[in-house]
């Protein structure tokens, strides 16, 4: 009896039960990962962007509640069109670049998940970090899996690999994080909307 | 005199307002970097590439009415110099 079938599908069989999930790095080579964030006051709306991202995140396409991950963001890479604003914005009593360089956020959970072909939706529970102030974060997200496009998008002398692409929207406030608390609200709100759309790669 | 400072003034409040209305006739400050869109064709990510470019503010609304009135109000310090010509026509 050729018991090479059996021992193929056997094998096949292991590998799925125990799958681990691929890791994938956010920093992005091409610069595309950016952070956007508005801040709308009645005197005066506030948009930029940061594109000084990294981290890593644990995702399996086939238990995407599993997912782990940290993604970091470098606070010296926030941008805003004024250049006065933006001395301001990473001077000591705003962002404090020189104290917490670093904005981090911790995924803990995935809830409500939801797949359909290599499309995720969930509910993003993590631990937010700005200012050295850790407050918990939800939001709706949605999690691309494209699996082999990795050549794709870096060019023929790239790796064979895969991409994740997460998005999500959130809110938070600047006084839970001691963003200069209660101050200038009427040209800086308080609410903070973040935006993100950002890709990881995993090399074979 | 006081006709020359009031029209240099109206010229300075009309010039303020231009720049602010080629700059946009934004709310805000001026501007020294422009964001264009982009999309990543392969993770149809969009995000925006970061540009040099100088776009003026509310600021320049602001300091044209500032020297404009300051130049005008000034004015009213001199004397008009058509009337003086015409009394000296007068006399």
């Amino acid at each position: 009896m050729n018991k090479f079938p059996f021992t193929l599908v056997l094998s096949a069989l292991t590998c799925q039960l125990s799958a681990t999930p691929i890791s994938f790095d956010f920093a992005d080579p091409k610069g595309v990962n950016t952070i956007n964030f508005n801040l709308d006051a009645p005197l005066e709306s506030i948009n930029g962007n940061a594109k000084g991202v990294s981290g890593r995140v644990q995702f399996d396409p086939q238990e995407p509640e599993v997912t782990k991950g940290t993604i970091d963001l470098d606070v010296s890479t926030l941008h805003v069109a004024n250049p006065r604003m933006k001395g301001h914005m990473l001077g000591k009593q705003w962002m404090d670049v020189e104290n917490h360089p670093d904005i981090q956020f911790n995924v803990s959970s995935l809830r409500n998940v939801e797949k359909t072909a290599n499309i995720t939706t969930a509910e993003l529970v993590g631990d937010l970090t700005i200012k050295g102030v850790t407050r918990e974060v939800s939001a709706q997200i949605t999690l691309t899996y494209l699996k082999g496009k990795l050549k794709a998008r870096i060019g023929p002398r790239g790796a064979e690999g895969d991409l994740l692409v997460l998005r999500t929207k959130f809110s938070v406030s600047r006084s839970d994080f001691g963003i200069n608390a209660g101050q200038n609200e009427e040209r800086v709100s308080d609410e903070i909307e973040i935006s993100l759309s950002i890709a990881g790669q995993a090399p074979y | 005199m006081r006709f020359a400072i009031q029209k240099l003034s109206f010229c300075l409040l009309f010039g303020g307002l231009v720049v602010w209305l080629i700059g946009g006739a934004k709310k805000g400050f001026y501007v020294s970097t422009e964001e264009r869109p982009q999309s990543d064709p392969v993770t149809e990510i969009e995000y925006t590439e970061t540009h040099s470019k100088f776009l003026p503010g509310i600021e320049s609304l602001a300091i044209g009415v500032l020297l404009g009135g300051s130049f005008y109000f000034g004015s009213f310090l001199f004397s008009k110099a058509s009337q003086n010509s015409h009394t000296h026509a007068h006399e």
